[in-house]
C-alpha cells in the first residue's frame, strides 16, 4: 500500500513515548511535531495545519479529554483526525473519547505495524472528508452560478420582450392605418397584408413569452366564467384559416354549441389557436387537422386536436411541453416557433385546474387533448 | 431580353413580396410555384427566362429541382438563381457545378433582390 504522507502532531508528557512515535512515523515519511503538554499542543494547532493529532489521555495540568473538547469546539480544526492514546486497561476512557469526536485510539505500548495502519486509516478518512467537502463546495458554487444565470436569462427575456413589443405595436398600428386611409392597388394590399401577418406572428411569439413568464410568477389575471368551447373553436379556426389554406391542410371541426367549461375565453382561444397552428405546421399538404369538443371522463369537457402529420418520436413526446423545446419538422426549420407555444398551453390549462396531454404515432399523426371542468 | 421569371418557394408571403418587387421594380413578368413538382412543371410549360429557386421545399430539395431543370432539353437554358438561407449547407461553387447561375442569400430586402437578379443575369447573358 502506498503511504499517504501527512503532518502529525504527537502530544504526550512522557518523553519516551513521543520519541518512539516520532521515530516510527518519521521513518515512514510523515512529518512529525511533538508537544509535551495540552497547552503547548493547542498553541501549535493554532499556528500550523496538521492532518493527524495523536493525543495521550493522561497528562498533568490539561489532560487529553480537555484538549479533545477544546479542539472539537474549533470549527477551523473540524477536519483534524484525532487518535487518542491510552493504557490497555482503560477502555472506558477510550469510549468517552470516541464519543467526544476522536477518530480512533491506540494502546500503549505501541505496536509499530498497528500504529502505521491506524495512521493510514486516519489519513484516508481525512482525505475522503476533504474531497467530499470540496465536491460539495463545488456543487454549491455551480448551483449558485446556475441560479444566477437563470435569473439573468429571465430578466433579459423580460427586457427584450418589453422593448420589442412597443415598436412592434407601432408597426402594426401603422399598417392598420395605412390599409384604412390609403387607396391601394392589389399588389400594395397584398404587401400590406403579408407585413401585417408577419408582425402579428412576431407579436404572438412575444405574447407567448410574456404570458409564460407571467404564469410562472402567478401574475397572469384571468376570468372564470362559463365559456362555450364551440365559440373558442370557431375563433381559433378563424385564426389559423389562412395558414391551413396556404399549407393545403383541411380543417375539420366538430364542436357542438353548449360544450361549456369554466374559464377565460381569450386564454382558451389562444390555447386552441396554438394547438391548431402546431398541428397545421406539422401536417403535410393534403393532410387533415380535426378539432373536436366532447364530454370527457369525471364530469369534464374534452377538447382534442388531431392531425395526420408525421408524428412525434417517443423520446421527443415527453418534452413537448417544456420551455424552448422544439420538435424538428421533416420540412426543415421553417416553423415560426418560439418553443413556448405548448408551454403556454400547458400552463394555461393547468391554471384552469385542467390537464393536457399528447399522444402520437409516427407516420400516422399526433393528438393533443385537454380536459376542463364542465360549467 | 430576359424578362420572364418563375419563383419557386413554399412561403406564400415571400412569393408575394418577390413577385411584386420583381414586377414593380424590375419590370419582369413573374409567375410563382410553391413546391418542386409544381415548379418543374411550370418551368416546362411556361418556359421562363429565369427561375428563382428556394433551397428548402416541402416535397424535395432545391438541388433536385436544379438537377431536373439542367437535365431537361426544354429547361436547360433557363438561368437558375438560388435563394438560400444562411443555414444552407451547399456552397456556392457546389451549386454552380449543379448549374446555378448565382446565389442570393435570404433574408433580403426586395430592392436588393431585384438588383442582384439583374447583376447575375447580366453576368451570364452579357
Amino acid at each position: 500500500m502506498e503511504t499517504d504522507l501527512g503532518t502529525i502532531l504527537v502530544v504526550d508528557d512522557d518523553r519516551m513515548s513521543t520519541m518512539m512515535l516520532t521515530r516510527v512515523l518519521t521513518s515512514i515519511g510523515h512529518s512529525v511535531t511533538s508537544a509535551s503538554s495540552g497547552k503547548a499542543a493547542l498553541e501549535l494547532l493554532d499556528s500550523k495545519a496538521f492532518d493527524v493529532l495523536i493525543l495521550d489521555c493522561l497528562m498533568p495540568e490539561m489532560d487529553g479529554y480537555e484538549v479533545l473538547e477544546i479542539v472539537r469546539g474549533k470549527p477551523a480544526l473540524k477536519d483534524l483526525a484525532i487518535i487518542m492514546v491510552s493504557g490497555v486497561e482503560d477502555m472506558a476512557s477510550v469510549v468517552a473519547c470516541l464519543e467526544l469526536g476522536a477518530r480512533d485510539y491506540l494502546n500503549k505500548p505501541f505496536d509499530p505495524a498497528v500504529l502505521r495502519a491506524r495512521i493510514q486509516n486516519a489519513l484516508a478518512q481525512k482525505r475522503s472528508r476533504e474531497r467530499e467537502a470540496k465536491l460539495y463546495a463545488d456543487l454549491a458554487a455551480n448551483y449558485e452560478k446556475l441560479r444566477e444565470l437563470e435569473s439573468l436569462r429571465d430578466n433579459l427575456i423580460h427586457m427584450i420582450v418589453h422593448d420589442l413589443r412597443v415598436p412592434l405595436t407601432n408597426v402594426i398600428g401603422g399598417l392598420d392605418m395605412l390599409s384604412t386611409i390609403a387607396s391601394l392597388d392589389t399588389d400594395a394590399k397584398e404587401l400590406l397584408s403579408l407585413s401585417h401577418r408577419g408582425a402579428n406572428t412576431l407579436l404572438s411569439l412575444i405574447n407567448d413569452l410574456l404570458d409564460v413568464k407571467r404564469m410562472e410568477s402567478h401574475a397572469l389575471v384571468f376570468e372564470r366564467r362559463p365559456v362555450d368551447l364551440a365559440d373558442v373553436v370557431n375563433a381559433a379556426c378563424e385564426n389559423v384559416a389562412f395558414l391551413a389554406t396556404d399549407e393545403g391542410v383541411k380543417l375539420n371541426k366538430d364542436a357542438p354549441a353548449g360544450s361549456k367549461v369554466m374559464g377565460d375565453a381569450a386564454l382558451l382561444t389562444r390555447v386552441v389557436t396554438n394547438l391548431l397552428g402546431n398541428a397545421v405546421k406539422f401536417t403535410p399538404s393534403g393532410g387533415e387537422v380535426t378539432v373536436r369538443a366532447r364530454p370527457g371522463p369525471d364530469g369534464s369537457m374534452e377538447l382534442e386536436v388531431r392531425d395526420t402529420g408525421e408524428g412525434i418520436p417517443e423520446d421527443a413526446l415527453v418534452h413537448v411541453f417544456e420551455r424552448f423545446y422544439q420538435v424538428r419538422s421533416k420540412r426543415g426549420t421553417r416553423t415560426n416557433a418560439s418553443g413556448l407555444g405548448l408551454t403556454f398551453c400547458k400552463m394555461a390549462i393547468e391554471a384552469h385546474g385542467g390537464i393536457i396531454f399528447a399522444e402520437s404515432t409516427l407516420g400516422v399523426g399526433s393528438s393533443f387533448v385537454f380536459r376542463l371542468a364542465r360549467a | 431580353m430576359s424578362s420572364h421569371i418563375l419563383v419557386i418557394d413554399d412561403d406564400a408571403d415571400l412569393r408575394v413580396l418577390v413577385r411584386v418587387a420583381l414586377a414593380r421594380l424590375g419590370g419582369y413578368r413573374v409567375d410563382t410555384a410553391r413546391n418542386g413538382a409544381e415548379g418543374i412543371a411550370a418551368a416546362k410549360s411556361l418556359r421562363p427566362d429565369i427561375v428563382l429557386l428556394d433551397m428548402t421545399l416541402p416535397d424535395c430539395e432545391g438541388t433536385d429541382v436544379l438537377r431536373s431543370l439542367a437535365s431537361d432539353r426544354d429547361t436547360k437554358d433557363i438561368i437558375v438563381i438560388i435563394l438560400s438561407a444562411s443555414a444552407s449547407r451547399r456552397s456556392e461553387p457546389e451549386l454552380a457545378e449543379l448549374g446555378a447561375a448565382g446565389v442570393i442569400a435570404k433574408p433580403f430586402n426586395p430592392p436588393t433582390l431585384v438588383e442582384r437578379v439583374k447583376t447575375i443575369v447580366a453576368r451570364v447573358r452579357p
